[in-house]
């Protein structure tokens, strides 16, 4: 795995972020996982503002992303990153317990790069991280972030 | 079309009135007709009584005396003032003795007048000497009129002298009288009376009419033009709400009737607006609480099987067999309820799903699913037979849901059945699609339940499911017109139909 290739977690549940942080261990990826609990939160984050405008961290160049968020829905969240010049190349990939066609339809509209389904059986989630690992910060090429 | 029933409705009133009018003014011209003639013959038949008496006592005496040359000159004399009238006295074998026409003397009676039944009442007359029970008669000649009358000329005490005592009668006075005149006069009468009651029967029907239109057709016009304004009432009740009928009579009646109809109608289409309204609210909130129930029941859900997984994996020498097993039977719920999440959230979708309606072939659809279970048909070696299928027109996703139900249910159910087998096909009788299985099948009185949402049969651990396939089933068939029922007994199977509209 790519050392240096940051994950930004966007997830309010604290089951969730303890579980994906596991299923990610469990996979061998060791890469820095940055959490954030809301998608201000997120947005701070990713365009130096609020509690992070004198921050000096790299951007991430993998963002897992929830839709269902406090504060700035993930589809808002999705939308800047995308909308913005300086953040559209980062990879997005929307991991969600929502079925709705709705959201899976808007994801794509704004560009998302893969949308996933968290499914129930923990045995199955974990094989879902190990591919989204083994496809986006293995195998697939991408352009410079920072 | 109040136009062409307006027109309608007058003309079958006047048509009605017309006949009735002028059936009742013919009766009148005809009776009224009948009695001037009665009256007119009576009048002559006066008069010829009186002139026959006049003209007998005017030759009684010259007869008497025998003077038959002053009886002729009499009768002569009086043919110029009597102008039509013709007289004929006759002896008792109806030789004309003396007439007002010279020229007739001598002849008999026969030779001049036509009507047989004068001569026959004269002959029986003058052989009993009485006058005849009908003293007049007519007579048409040459298409003239004519009225006789008739007399009797008895023996008496002057008579003795020449004729003799025998005889009880010596003749008869004839008179006919042309009636022509007064024939022409009722005639004239009759055009009379029935021009004034042509005209009478023209007023009548052109007042009635004049009335049924201010009255009737008229009201009735305005009625309907409110009548068609019905939408637009209902639309907005107060356009009518405080209105009434500016007449009193029946119309005014049906009028107001129809105003409060109106208002009902309003009212009940805003009570119903509002409640679907409300309808509507209820569904988006409970198309929110599907999407919360996706979401937010899911999300525990998850974590309970992740923590349990990392248990097992992680603690695996700190747990004994026992708290092993505790925590599988954890995994197996959360899976279970994972399952039934998933098959409500379909259920309630397929309520509310838009229909895309396309012509499919339905071996089409089904040949599919048929693959996707092929693994297990082969494992257990199930003979599966397809038979031949008609088009329907229908939402294809939705229909191979429903034979995809349909299928796994027989395959399940038929599990324990040593040969399985599995036929799907077309019923042309009852029209409908079937699915059907050799296996444990069900009690038919169990029939309706199953249709139902979590309404199952089995234990779990029998048959897994969670009771929601079958109503789906009927949920997908009800959303095409159609409608699901089976047919099964315990241990022999079971099979199920679907109706959808075919080509």
């Amino acid at each position: 795995m790519n050392r240096f290739i940051q994950i930004l977690l966007v997830e309010d549940n604290p089951d969730d972020v303890e579980l994906t942080i596991h299923a990610l261990q469990k996979n061998n990826i060791a890469n820095p996982v940055k959490v954030v609990r809301d998608g201000r939160e997120a947005l701070d984050y990713i365009f130096y503002e609020g509690a992070y405008q004198d921050s000096s961290h790299e951007l991430p160049n993998l963002i897992l992303l929830d839709l269902k968020l406090p504060k700035v829905d993930g589809i808002e969240v999705l939308h800047r990153i995308k909308g913005d010049p300086k953040t559209r190349l980062i990879t997005v990939v929307v991991l969600t317990s929502s079925r709705e066609e709705s959201d899976l339809i808007s994801s794509y509209n704004l560009g998302v790069n893969s949308y996933i389904r968290k499914p129930v059986d923990f045995d199955q989630f974990v094989e879902t991280v190990r591919q989204i690992g083994y496809y986006w910060m293995l195998l697939n090429e991408q352009p410079k972030i920072n | 079309m109040p136009g062409a029933m307006k027109k309608s409705l007058n003309r079958k009133i006047l048509v009605a009135l017309t006949a009735s009018v002028a059936a009742v003014m013919t009766a009148a011209v005809y009776f009224s007709v009948s009695h001037e003639t009665r009256e007119m013959l009576h009048e002559v038949s006066m008069n010829s009584e009186e002139l026959s008496s006049a003209i007998y006592a005017g030759i009684k005496y010259p007869m008497s005396v025998g003077d038959s040359g002053a009886v002729e000159q009499s009768l002569l004399e009086m043919r110029k003032f009597l102008g039509t009238v013709e007289v004929f006295i006759c002896d008792i074998d109806r030789n004309i003795r003396f007439s007002s026409h010279k020229e007739r003397i001598g002849q008999y009676l026969e030779a001049h007048i036509g009507n047989k039944d004068v001569i026959n009442a004269l002959s029986v007359s003058l052989k009993s000497g009485r006058d005849p029970a009908i003293q007049e008669y007519m007579e048409h000649i040459s298409g003239r009129s004519y009225l006789l009358h008739m007399h009797v000329i008895p023996n008496g005490e002057t008579c003795f002298r020449c004729h003799g005592r025998d005889k009880p009668v010596l003749g008869a006075v004839v008179l006919r009288k042309s009636i022509d005149r007064n024939f022409a006069a009722i005639a004239d009468m009759k055009t009379g009376i029935i021009v004034l009651n042509f005209a009478g029967v023209i007023a009548i029907i052109a007042l009635a009419n004049t009335l049924m239109v201010r009255l009737v057709t008229r009201p009735i016009g305005a009625l309907a033009g409110e009548v068609k304004k019905l939408p637009e009432y209902i639309a907005d009740g107060n356009i009518v709400n405080s209105r009434t009928a500016e007449r009193r009579d029946e119309i005014g009646v049906l009028q107001q009737a129809f105003y409060d109809l109106a208002v009902e109608i309003y009212e009940k289409n805003h009570a119903i607006e509002k409640s679907n309204n409300d309808l509507a609210k209820l569904n988006r909130e409970l198309e929110a609480f599907a999407y919360s129930v996706s979401h937010d029941l899911r999300a525990p859900l998850r974590n309970i099987d992740g923590f349990s997984k990392i248990l097992l994996d992680d603690y695996a020498g700190k747990l004994d067999d026992k708290a092993k097993h505790y925590l599988t039977r954890v995994r197996s719920g959360t899976e279970r309820m994972s399952i039934l999440i998933d098959d409500m959230l379909t259920f309630s979708r397929i309520g509310r799903a838009e229909l895309q309606f396309k012509k499919v072939k339905c071996a089409d659809i089904i040949r599919p699913i048929l693959e996707y279970y092929s693994a297990e048909i082969g494992k257990r070696g199930v003979s599966v037979v397809l038979q031949e299928l008609p088009e329907i027109n229908c939402d294809p996703v939705l229909i191979q849901s429903l034979f995809s139900n349909l299928i796994s249910n027989a395959l399940k159910y038929s599990r324990h059945t040593e040969q399985a087998q599995i036929t799907i096909g077309y019923d042309s009788d009852s029209k409908a699609f079937f699915v059907r299985d050799n296996g444990v099948g069900f009690d038919m009185q169990y029939h309706d339940k199953i249709f139902h949402v979590f309404q199952r049969l089995h234990l779990p651990e029998e048959y897994e499911g969670t009771g929601i396939g079958l109503a789906i089933v009927r949920r997908i068939a009800e959303r095409h017109s159609g409608s699901v029922w089976a047919e099964s007994e315990p241990g022999r199977g079971a099979v199920f139909y679907v109706d959808l509209p075919t080509f």
